[in-house]
């Protein structure tokens, strides 16, 4: 009797668990409020701090994760992307020696929504946090000679990259490979493929080997120059056929 | 000796209160958590494991302060065991100091669990092991060596709901000082200025052993910071312990 009191019991539970599991699945389903929502007031760095109590690093990390989905869902054309800068921002805020976030909100930036400059700008705040870090000077280089095409801008900030102490060989070999062969479509595939060989995001690995495939078949002439390195080529004044 | 059979007591009941399950709640959930969430981390997942790993480290021993340290004096006095205690020949300071050591001792036999577990994260997501970790984790004990005291303080003279409702103001208020100190200076009030001064006087300063996102960006730790923080820690938790048994001393058992 009381085996059988168990088995119903243990039924019971299962089937209640389930039905809940399925009910709360129909619930969001039919929610018609976005997940986007809960970015639309989004505190204040100084609110966010406040009611961290000093878990800082830790609630910079939890809104990096949903700047990650939140690009991810962009992506996936779930939402716009209006409050992505607001995110980022307050990420670095909260952690101003997060140099992963800087790097990727100021390639999305730059890339994803045409705000060079704002890329620009994020990344010299991460300088003035951290001036002894190579990485991000590294990285206004990339930006400035892949996304705007300014070889001068991009060859200075390679090397002020390669003058910060302890910094590799990586941004001298670029400083040189930029004043040697400005705008040429190589040296773009070069950055991409130093940034797919580095990174540690499968995100930003998936971004560089889709734009090296694009500029080698432009390199080799079994494609066109692809239309995002052609619309700033228009945009910065480069010659179309300069690769 | 009586000192360390009451410590050795408080320790048992505490390891008794199921403690270590939740220790091993938090290391399955820091592993699992570190793998779960490694894809969408965009590079940054040696950095939170770090940063999850030291920052639960905290807030684990917190939540052990408050969950086993304010019903700890209470539950003598409800079974009335401490009549029977303090009829032996134990003063009343032996007997906080006892209680107060029995609760280090869980907290550091727990934190060693789980710096163990934070080794374990580490090592199954290969970020590197630094020394800085280990200056943190020290620091965060040092933090509750006084968080412990201010608990026994409180549990001294008032109930154990009261007492974790102070103990947790205590924390919040601790954590956020240099953000009142900020807030005062920004009203330009000259007596919000003072009162806030005065508070940051008597509230502990727990800012002082937060060094998490040092440790984890390599940014150079002080050891004359590492010092008086020691100083401080001995010197403030010393102050509360005897005004504790200040407070006790008048308290009458029936």
């Amino acid at each position: 009797m009381r085996r059988w009191r168990d088995l119903i019991g243990g039924a019971l539970v299962v089937a209640l668990g389930l039905g809940a599991g399925s009910a709360a699945d129909r619930a969001r389903e039919i929610r018609s409020e976005r997940r986007v929502d809960d970015v639309l007031y989004l505190p204040t760095t100084e609110a966010l701090r406040f009611v961290s109590l000093g878990y800082e690093e830790l609630t910079a990390d939890l809104l990096w994760l949903r700047t990650v989905t939140y690009y991810g869902e962009w992506r996936e054309g779930g939402h716009g992307m209006a409050f992505f800068r607001e995110l980022a921002h307050r990420v670095v805020e909260l952690d101003p020696y997060f140099t992963d976030a800087y790097r990727f909100a100021a390639l999305v930036l730059a890339d994803d929504l045409d705000a060079m400059d704002e890329a620009l700008a994020l990344l010299e705040e991460g300088m003035q946090a951290m001036p002894d870090n190579w990485w991000l000077p590294f990285e206004a280089g990339f930006l400035e000679y892949t996304v705007r095409l300014d070889d001068k801008a991009a060859y200075q900030w390679f090397v002020r990259a390669a003058q910060v102490p302890g910094a590799p060989d990586i941004p001298k070999r670029f400083a040189a490979f930029v004043a040697s062969r400005a705008g040429d479509l190589e040296v773009s595939f070069e950055l991409w493929r130093f940034v797919a060989e580095t990174t540690q995001s499968e995100q930003m690995r998936r971004k560089a080997l889709q734009y090296m495939e694009e500029l080698k078949a432009a390199i080799e002439g079994t494609g066109p120059v692809p239309e995002w390195a052609r619309r700033r080529r228009v945009v910065n004044g480069r010659v179309e056929n300069d690769a | 000796m009586t000192v360390l059979a009451i410590a050795r007591n408080t320790f048992r009941e505490a390891v008794r209160d199921r403690i270590f399950a939740l220790v091993a709640a938090f290391g399955l959930l820091l592993l699992c958590g570190a793998i779960v969430v490694s894809p969408l981390t965009v590079g940054a997942q040696q950095k939170m494991v770090a940063d999850f790993g030291l920052a639960s480290m905290s807030v684990f021993a917190v939540l052990v302060v408050l969950f086993v340290g304010t019903g700890m004096v209470h539950k003598e006095i409800d079974k009335r065991t401490i009549v029977t205690l303090l009829s032996k020949p134990i003063s009343r300071f032996e007997y906080l100091l006892g209680k107060y050591l029995g609760l280090m001792l869980t907290i550091l036999a727990m934190m060693a669990l789980m710096g163990l577990l934070f080794a374990v994260a580490l090592w199954a997501t290969a970020s590197p092991f630094k020394a800085a970790y280990l200056t943190s984790i020290a620091l965060s004990i040092c933090e509750m060596v006084v968080l412990t005291a201010v608990v026994v303080f409180f549990s001294t003279f008032t109930t154990p709901v009261l007492t974790a409702l102070f103990t947790l103001g205590t924390v919040v208020a601790g954590r956020l000082l240099p953000d009142l100190e900020a807030f005062a200076i920004v009203t330009g009030s000259h007596a919000v200025e003072r009162a806030t001064d005065i508070l940051g006087k008597i509230l502990p300063n727990f800012d002082l052993y937060d060094v998490r996102n040092a440790a984890v960006h390599d940014l150079p730790i002080e050891s004359g910071h590492v010092l008086w923080a020691v100083v401080y820690m001995v010197l403030y938790s010393g102050t509360l312990l005897v005004f504790s048994e200040l407070v006790f001393r008048h308290r009458e058992f029936r």
